[in-house]
C-alpha cells in the first residue's frame, strides 16, 4: 500500500504535465502557424505563383531564382510561391479552385489548360498578349487552337514535341545505320529486328529494338495513329479513333510486340520497370519521346541521338506538341492579374528563357533563345536539337478540350487492353470511341 | 525423486528429446521475419544506388559503390529537419486531442444516460463510411472561412473534436468495465467527472495506448490533408517533403527512397522510447487495484 500510494500521485503528475505540455504546444503552434500571408501595408501587390517541380531540383531552384530577380526588377510586386510535385500540385489546385483560393498565376500542363478554362477558372489573356509580337514566341497558336473561340487562356512557358530517340552505342554494335529524316515505319521495323538481341539465349530478348507501347500515349500510339492517317479527335470535336487507319496503326504495334517480338509488350514493360526507364537503361534501342526525355536519357548516361519521327503510309509523321502554359486565375482582381501578367512577360523574356533552357526540361518558347548555341549546341546529348523545333513547327495539338483527362483515359484504357491482347483491336476502338465521346458529351461548360 | 535422478549414471540418463516442433516453429518465424525485413533491405540498398543503377535491367541487388551522398543530397534539397519537426508537432497535438476527446465522448456514450445515445453513435459511425476525398472540399471551404488555410489548425483541431474510430474504440472499452465500479464510486460520493478520470480512464489504458498509436500513425503519414491545406514551404510535413522530391521527368527514385527511410527514423525512435509505456498500459488492463 505505501508503494502504491506514492506511485499514484507521481503517475497523475506525469499525466497532468503531459496534458499541460501538449495543450501548451498546440496553443504555441496555433499561434505560430496561424495567419495567411497577404498583401502588406507597404503598397506592394502580392501575387501567389503556383508551379510544379521536384523539391530542391534544378527546375525548382531556377524558378525561385527567377522569382527573386523578378521581384528585384519589379519592386512593387511581391511573389508568394506555392509549389509541389506534379501530382500533389494538381490535387491541391483542383481543391483550391473549388474553394476559390487558387494561386493568381500558375504553371499549367498544356493538356489541362482547357480543363480549367472550360470550368471558368481562367482569365482570357488575349488582350495582354496583343501587346506582344506573336512571332517572338512559339506555341501561342496551339494554345489558341484548344479553345473553340480561339481565345488565349494560357501563355507558353515551355514546349514539348516528339522525336525518335536512338541509342548510338546499340546501333553501332548491331551495325545498323542511324535513323534519318527519310525513315518510314518499315525502316523502323527493319532496324528494330537487327537491334533486338537475346544474349543469354533464354528465348527472351535482353535488348529490344523499339519501345512500341508506353502508358504515355503521346510517345506511343497517338503519333502512330496519326502517321497511319487516323485521328484521335476530329476537327468537329468528336472522337475519331475508331477508323481503319487506327486499326492499321494498332495492328502494326501488335506486330512489333507479339509477332516480330522486337518491342516489349505491356506486361513485359511493367516487369522491366517503368516504360520511361527502358531507354535510359538501354533495354530498348529506340523510343518515341518528348523533349523532356532528354533529361531521363542523360541520367542513364546513354549516348543517344534524335531523329524525326518516321513517316507512316500516308507520308505523315504524326508529330505532336504540348505547350505548357502560364495561366491567370479569373478570380484574381485587376491589380493582381496585371502583376501576374508581368511575371508571365518576364518569364517569356530572353534571360529567363535561357536559364530555363539550361535545365533541359523544355524547348524554349522565346524564338531568339531557340537560335542560341545554348539550345542548339548543348554540352549533353543529343547534339541535334533542331529536330524538336522542326517537329514543333509541324505538330498538331493533343486534341485539347475541357475533359481531356477523362476522354483520353477512356481511349487509353480500351487500347491498352487491346495491346495487352485482352480484347481485339476493333472492339477496343469501338469501346474507346464510345466511352470517350460519352465523357465529352457529359461536359457542360461553365457560365 | 531428485536424488534418484542425480544418482543415476550419466549413460543411463534419457537422451534429451529433439524438439522438432520447436525447431519448425523457429524456422517458420525466422522465415517470416526475413520476409518482413527484405523490403526494408531492398529499400536500403536502393537508397544507396545511383539513378543509373536504380533503373538497371536486370536489377542489381547491392549498390556498387554505395552512394551515401543520396542522403546528404536530400538534406541539401529540402529542409528535412523542419519537415520532421512539423510532422512531429502535428502528430503529437492530434494524438493528445483525439485521445482526450474520444475518451470523453466514448465514456458519455457508454456510461451516461443521454437522449438519442444510439442515434448519436450511429451518426458518428456513419461518418466512417465517408472517404476523406468526399469531404475535403467542404472542409476546405470551411477552413478558408475560418482563415485557417496554410496553418496547422486544420490538421490538429478536428482531432480535438473526437474521431468516429476513437469514439467507437473508447465506447467499447468503457462498456467492458463492470458497472459495479461505477455504482461503488457513486455510493462513495464520486461525481461523473471523478468516476471518468479516477475509475474508468485508468481501466482503459490499453485502448488509450491503441488509439494513441493509431492516431499518431494516421497523422504522421497523412498526405491528402497536408497537401491541400499547407502551401508555405516551411510548413510542409515529412510525407510531403519526401514525395516532393519526385520529378515529373527526372528520375529521383533513389533520393525519394533515401528520404522515405530517413522519415522512418523519428517514428522508430519514438516507439522505441515509448514502448515500455505502451506495454505497461497493456499489462495493466483489467488489473484490479
Amino acid at each position: 500500500m505505501p508503494i502504491r500510494s506514492t506511485a499514484m500521485p507521481a503517475r497523475r503528475t506525469v499525466l497532468r504535465r503531459s496534458a499541460a505540455i501538449s495543450v501548451a504546444l498546440t496553443m504555441a503552434l496555433t499561434a505560430t502557424a496561424c495567419g495567411e500571408s497577404g498583401a502588406g501595408g507597404d503598397g506592394r501587390t502580392t501575387i501567389t505563383l503556383g508551379y510544379y517541380a521536384e523539391a530542391g531540383g534544378p527546375a525548382d531552384g531556377t524558378m525561385r531564382k527567377l522569382v527573386k530577380e523578378f521581384e528585384k526588377a519589379n519592386p512593387t510586386i511581391r511573389v508568394k510561391i506555392e509549389s509541389a510535385d506534379y501530382d500533389k500540385f494538381h490535387t491541391r489546385l483542383r481543391t483550391q479552385l473549388a474553394g476559390r483560393k487558387a494561386p493568381d498565376v500558375w504553371l499549367s500542363d498544356g493538356v489541362l489548360v482547357q480543363e480549367f478554362a472550360g470550368r471558368g477558372s481562367l482569365r482570357d489573356l488575349s488582350a495582354y498578349a496583343a501587346k506582344l509580337n506573336p512571332d517572338d514566341y512559339l506555341g501561342v497558336d496551339l494554345i489558341k487552337k484548344g479553345d473553340p473561340k480561339g481565345r488565349l487562356f494560357g501563355f507558353p512557358q515551355g514546349a514539348q514535341s516528339t522525336a525518335l530517340f536512338y541509342n548510338k552505342k546499340l546501333f553501332a554494335e548491331a551495325g545498323v545505320e542511324e535513323p534519318t529524316a527519310d525513315w518510314t515505319y518499315d525502316d523502323l521495323l527493319a532496324a528494330a529486328r537487327k537491334l533486338t538481341k537475346d544474349t543469354n539465349s533464354d528465348g527472351k530478348p535482353d535488348v529490344y529494338g523499339f519501345r512500341s507501347y508506353s502508358p504515355s500515349f503521346v510517345e506511343s500510339w497517338w503519333p502512330m495513329v496519326k502517321a497511319f492517317g487516323g485521328e484521335v479527335l476530329g476537327e468537329d470535336g468528336k472522337v475519331a479513333i475508331d477508323s481503319p487507319q487506327s486499326r492499321q496503326a494498332f495492328d502494326w504495334m501488335l506486330r512489333t510486340m507479339y509477332e516480330e517480338k522486337v518491342a516489349p509488350d505491356p506486361v513485359t514493360t511493367e516487369a522491366l520497370g517503368k516504360s520511361q526507364s527502358l531507354f535510359p537503361s538501354s533495354v530498348v534501342a529506340m523510343q518515341f519521346g518528348i523533349y523532356a526525355r532528354i533529361q531521363t536519357a542523360n541520367q542513364g548516361k546513354v549516348d543517344f541521338g534524335v531523329a524525326p519521327l518516321p513517316k507512316g503510309p500516308t507520308g505523315e509523321r504524326g508529330d505532336l506538341a504540348n505547350i505548357n502554359a502560364w495561366v491567370i486565375n479569373r478570380a484574381a482582381p485587376g491589380a493582381r492579374a496585371d502583376a501576374a501578367w508581368k511575371w508571365i512577360e518576364y518569364f517569356s523574356g530572353e534571360k529567363p528563357q535561357a536559364a530555363w533552357t539550361d535545365i533541359g526540361e523544355a524547348i524554349p518558347i522565346n524564338t531568339k533563345v531557340t537560335r542560341t548555341p545554348a539550345f542548339l549546341s548543348p554540352k549533353t546529348p543529343p547534339a541535334d536539337r533542331k529536330v524538336f523545333l522542326d517537329s514543333l513547327a509541324s505538330a498538331d495539338d493533343l486534341g485539347l478540350n475541357p475533359v481531356w483527362s477523362e476522354y483520353t483515359a477512356a481511349i487509353s484504357e480500351a487500347v491498352t487492353a487491346a495491346l495487352s491482347k485482352e480484347s481485339s483491336v476493333p472492339d477496343a476502338l469501338k469501346t474507346g470511341q464510345s466511352d470517350a465521346q460519352s465523357a465529352i458529351d457529359r461536359f457542360r461548360p461553365a457560365g | 525423486m531428485p536424488e534418484t535422478v542425480l544418482a543415476r549414471p550419466l549413460a543411463a540418463r534419457p537422451r534429451p528429446r529433439v524438439r522438432y516442433g520447436r525447431i519448425a516453429a523457429y524456422l517458420f518465424v525466422g522465415a517470416g521475419a526475413l520476409l518482413m525485413v527484405l523490403p526494408f533491405f531492398a529499400a536500403l540498398f536502393n537508397s544507396l544506388k545511383s539513378h543509373a543503377q536504380y533503373i538497371q535491367v536486370p536489377p542489381v541487388v547491392l549498390p556498387d559503390p554505395p552512394q551515401w551522398s543520396n542522403y546528404t543530397e536530400v538534406w541539401d534539397r529540402v529542409p528535412f529537419g523542419r519537415y520532421a519537426l512539423n510532422s512531429l508537432v502535428i502528430a503529437v497535438a492530434a494524438t493528445v486531442g483525439n485521445v482526450l476527446s474520444s475518451a470523453m465522448v466514448g465514456h458519455a456514450l457508454a456510461r451516461m444516460r443521454l437522449p438519442a445515445r444510439g442515434a448519436l453513435l450511429t451518426a458518428a459511425l456513419g461518418t466512417l463510411m465517408l472517404p476523406t476525398v468526399v469531404t475535403i472540399i467542404p472542409s476546405f471551404l470551411m477552413f478558408r472561412e475560418f482563415g485557417w488555410l496554410d496553418t496547422f489548425l486544420p490538421l490538429i483541431l478536428p482531432f480535438w473534436l473526437a474521431t468516429p474510430f476513437g469514439i467507437f474504440l473508447m465506447r467499447q472499452s468503457f462498456l467492458a468495465i463492470p458497472p459495479d465500479f461505477q455504482e461503488a464510486a457513486t455510493l462513495d460520493g464520486a461525481g461523473p467527472w471523478r468516476i471518468f478520470t479516477r475509475i474508468h480512464l485508468p481501466l482503459v489504458k490499453p485502448a488509450l495506448a491503441t488509439l494513441s498509436v493509431f492516431t499518431f500513425m494516421a497523422s504522421w503519414g497523412a498526405v491528402l490533408e497536408p497537401t491541400v491545406y499547407l502551401t508555405s514551404p516551411e510548413k510542409l510535413t515529412l510525407p510531403l517533403g519526401v514525395m516532393g522530391l519526385r520529378g515529373q521527368f527526372v528520375g529521383n527514385d533513389q533520393l525519394v527512397t533515401a528520404a522515405a527511410l530517413m522519415s522512418l527514423v523519428p517514428i522508430l525512435v519514438l516507439f522505441v522510447v515509448a514502448q515500455r509505456y505502451f506495454v505497461r498500459g497493456a499489462m495493466s488492463a483489467g488489473v484490479k487495484g
